[in-house]
């Protein structure tokens, strides 16, 4: 399955060249090309994005996960809310989840006080959110799929072989 | 001190052709490293668990001089199923690594007159285990035309009645090639009319791309002839663990224990435990190791051809070999050149013997964006040296 061969390795580093993506899948940057464009118009490709290690940038910011619970509507169930919650600028992820909670929201701000404002000026007063519980994120260690501190620890030694 | 305490046979031994050149890239800040034959993963973390698990549980003492009992088992059960081979515990000793098995082998079966047909290039360790154990080294040359396999005719113009064995390592570091099963029926029937041993170090074997690897003892008849090296370093990220094994006749094996006894007791009880787990639960987790490594394979291949080197393809290890004679350079000059000027370090061919001249060797067990950035810099590298 190319296609599936293509997208793994474009999601594992975006930066990689048609030509490069091509050589490592065994196939012509023709058919890369076709199949990138594909599944852009197909939104299988959904954007493209560095992970960012903000912890070392002075300028800093919070992250928290907010869980909600939400009454769900006739016909459109979680949908509607949940979409509507989306549109804040201050959502990364918004997820329908199992278990006690309904919604999982991860939310990014400045400060703590940033956060705090999104979640009982804005969230709390969308029509059907009747709780929210929020946990604000300590340290990353794992950041899309990337431990954090081994990125930069070199351990090997030099060794004859 | 005067190098009057220092042994004849210490002396004789060449200091590696590799070391010379680590030396070299040691003292270089900021290069990239093609180099070092070793994969950029760590050990998946079930492997690491399961030692921890095992010092916690109190196993800490010596295991028994071959082997945990049911790690020898293991090893045999899976080659058994994988190869159709019929290996019993008996035949097989866990060891430090695949080099001590390559150790052990050499010293339980050559005698100083004995000779040793090796194929070049090679891995550096070959002649230096056999001249250690005393014997000869006989070079046997393999070429790019003939995909570096090795031919049973090139072999037979130097045998003698003093040739005892042949040594040879398939997939292949250096170069990556791996050998056809009509190729190695020809050296199996080489060692029946010459009642040669064959010692087959097949470290790499989980570690080919779009072709089966053969193992040489599942030939016809040649179990009883061959001496079977590997270990888990390669396909499990394992080389600081320091754990492999070796498999072989009984006798040949009984004589190997016997030395392995007196000078290294047991391989690390912890490192047997997680050798355990790698076999028996971790197949996934190499699998998808070997599936990037392709990957980056046919990446470094592509990008290598891109810049106008003639690259025969490697089908196992996770080394490629790219003929840089188009340069004017030697291999030495090349490699020397490139760390000085583009701080990408590559590895000499003639470090891995005579044969390996006009080549260097690549190690493509490195991060994506590593090897991209190497191919810019050799790439800019070939065109400086246009002007």
């Amino acid at each position: 399955m190319k296609k599936a061969e293509v997208l793994s390795i474009l999601e594992h580093n975006a930066k990689l060249s048609n030509q490069e993506i091509a050589d490592m899948a065994g196939i012509s940057a023709d058919e890369v090309e076709k199949i990138i464009r594909e599944a852009n118009e197909e939104k299988l490709i959904l954007g493209y994005k560095a992970t960012i290690n903000w912890n070392k940038l002075n300028q800093q910011y919070v992250f928290a996960y907010i869980e909600a619970k939400i009454t769900p509507q006739k016909d459109v169930g979680f949908d509607a809310i949940a979409e509507s919650i989306c549109k804040f600028e201050e959502t990364i992820d918004v997820c329908l989840m199992s278990g006690a909670m309904d919604l999982l929201i991860l939310v990014k701000g400045k400060s703590i006080r940033d956060i705090a404002d999104f979640v009982t000026q804005k969230l709390s007063t969308v029509d059907g959110v009747t709780s929210t519980a929020s946990h604000f994120m300590l340290k990353y260690y794992k950041d899309d799929g990337i431990i954090v501190s081994q990125r930069e620890n070199n351990l090997r030694q030099s060794l004859v072989l | 001190m005067t190098d009057s305490y220092i042994s004849d046979r210490a002396k004789e031994l060449k200091p590696s052709g590799i070391r010379k050149f680590f030396d070299l890239v040691a003292n270089t800040s900021g290069v990239i490293s093609l180099g070092i034959g070793e994969p950029d993963y760590v050990t998946p973390w079930k492997i690491c668990g399961s030692a921890i698990n095992s010092i916690q549980q109190g196993y800490t003492m010596y295991t028994s001089n071959a082997g945990m009992p049911e790690l020898r088992q293991a090893v045999c059960d899976d080659l058994n199923r994988r190869f159709g081979l019929q290996y019993k515990s008996e035949n097989c000793m866990i060891t430090v690594g695949a080099s001590e098995a390559l150790d052990m082998a050499a010293r339980a079966i050559l005698n100083p007159t004995d000779e040793v047909i090796v194929p070049e290039p090679c891995y550096v360790a070959y002649p230096a285990v056999v001249e250690l154990a005393g014997a000869k080294v006989v070079s046997v040359p393999t070429y790019e035309k003939n995909n570096f396999e090795l031919h049973a005719e090139d072999i037979e113009s130097k045998i003698t009645s003093k040739t005892k064995a042949i040594l040879f390592g398939y997939p292949c570091n250096p170069t990556g090639a791996i050998m056809s099963r009509e190729r190695l029926l020809e050296i199996a029937e080489l060692a029946k009319k010459h009642d040669l041993i064959v010692m087959a170090d097949e470290i790499y074997e989980r570690l080919t791309y779009g072709t089966e690897h053969v193992c040489f003892a599942s030939l016809p008849g040649m179990q009883e002839r061959t001496i079977l090296l590997g270990g888990f370093s390669k396909a499990y990220a394992m080389t600081g663990w320091r754990i492999g094994y070796a498999l072989a006749p009984k006798d040949i094996l009984d004589a190997m224990l016997k030395i392995h006894q007196h000078v290294i007791m047991c391989a690390s009880t912890a490192s047997q435990c997680a050798a355990l787990t790698a076999l028996k639960e971790c197949q996934d987790a190499s699998k998808a190791m070997i599936d990037d490594y392709n990957r980056r394979r046919q990446l470094i291949v592509g990008g290598l051809r891109r810049i106008g080197f003639s690259v025969f393809e490697p089908k196992g290890a996770f080394y490629c070999f790219p003929n840089i004679t188009s340069t004017g350079l030697s291999s030495e000059e090349f490699a020397e050149q490139l760390l000085k000027q583009e701080k990408v370090a590559v590895i000499p061919g003639t470090a891995f013997g005579d044969s390996g001249e006009g080549y260097v060797r690549c190690c493509y067990a490195t991060a994506i964006d590593d090897i991209r950035e190497a191919l810019t810099r050799i790439q800019r590298f070939v065109e400086s040296l246009k002007k």
